[in-house]
């Protein structure tokens, strides 16, 4: 058998499915799925939003101007930290929703690439900068308000177990999600590379 | 920005001309249970791509084959459990006598091709144009003619005195 007659079998059952196809009916149908999306996205975006808001509020009313100082920083910093970790995530939501699938493979792939770096930059923001400070300020601020040493001593080790479930989280996003999708497209540029040799 | 209804037929007729592409593309890429959600997947990236159109870029059909590659691209990556289970699913191309139809001959030699081999083939036969492949997986067009070469060769060789 020849290449050259699957190519025609492979024509026909085009032209098959060329007077199967309802494009009416699919194109009724892709717009009505690309609106409900774009809507299921926006809802969750401002439902994140709108929550992480009333997070803040909420937290923010349990700020005493004449507390104790430490109390107050304190809670300032991880209001802080907590509205930089939220304010991240949304960014980061709509920034990966950008995509230029029309690029050729390689920039495709290259795009992509720079969003995988970006998931992580944003996990590691987090974890490092925002989530240990935040952490610190919630000790802080137990400590200013019951100087008790059995209920601080509660407290580090609330804090240090939930560090410890974040970190673990952290690490196992990495390996099992991240980076070997990064790895993938490390790949496939590498040999995009090789091929222009 | 592409005029409304303009973008509407323009989808229409490509969807109608690449429709069975599309469907090859899907069983080819995503696991059975999977094969409809790609499809769905390509139409909402090819309609949604419509609005940055740039008809002195490309032609259509070379936007839409992009889209439909990179859209397949990221649905592989996001479902990067979709190759295990595929491999569960075809664990080798075996040949089966009373099913060897052309178009089953197409689905178990392309699992025979590496994945660049593999998207030329399927490109071949589509009756897309050196040009146009070239464009779409940014190889050049003699490295394309020797790849097509080889791969008529190596069909021939696997499924010769059928």
């Amino acid at each position: 058998m020849e290449l050259e007659q699957v190519k025609a079998a492979w024509q026909r059952e085009k032209a098959a499915y060329f007077h199967e196809v309802d494009s009416k009916a699919i194109l009724a149908d892709t717009k009505l799925k690309a609106k409900k999306r774009n809507r299921d996205f926006n809802r969750q975006q401002w439902m994140q939003i709108l929550c992480g808001l009333f997070c803040l509020i909420f937290m923010a009313t349990w700020y005493r101007g004449e507390g104790p100082l430490l109390a107050n920083a304190g809670l300032i910093v991880m209001l802080l930290c907590l509205a930089f970790m939220l304010a991240g995530s949304v960014i980061l939501k709509y920034r990966l929703r950008v995509s230029h699938p029309w690029l050729p493979e390689k920039e495709f792939l290259a795009e992509e690439r720079e969003k995988i770096i970006a998931r992580i930059a944003l996990l590691r923001r987090n974890v490092r900068w925002f989530f240990i400070p935040s952490m610190s300020g919630l000790l802080a601020w137990q400590a200013g308000l019951s100087p008790s040493v059995p209920m601080v001593v509660a407290f580090v080790m609330i804090v240090a177990l939930v560090s410890t479930g974040t970190f673990w989280f952290y690490r196992w996003k990495l390996r099992t999600d991240l980076l070997p999708i990064l790895e993938d497209i490390d790949r496939e540029l590498e040999s995009f590379r090789n091929k222009s040799k | 920005m592409i005029d409304p209804r303009e973008k509407d037929r323009l989808f229409e007729e490509t969807i109608t001309r690449n429709n069975g592409w599309i469907g090859f593309l899907a069983r080819n890429n995503a696991p059975i249970d999977s094969w409809q959600d790609l499809e769905q997947e390509i139409r909402i990236a090819f309609w949604e791509s419509m609005d940055s159109y740039d008809v002195e870029r490309s032609s259509l059909e070379t936007w839409f084959f992009s889209v439909a590659k990179n859209t397949v691209k990221k649905f592989i990556d996001k479902n990067n459990k979709t190759k295990k289970r595929d491999e569960a699913v075809y664990p080798n191309p075996v040949f089966v006598e009373q099913d060897r139809d052309e178009l089953r001959i197409i689905e178990e030699f392309t699992r025979t091709l590496g994945k660049l081999d593999r998207q030329v083939f399927t490109m071949y036969i589509d009756d897309l144009t050196y040009a146009e492949m070239s464009v779409a997986l940014s190889v050049d067009e003699a490295n394309l003619r020797k790849r097509v070469s080889r791969i008529k060769e190596q069909f021939k060789a696997k499924y010769q005195g059928l």
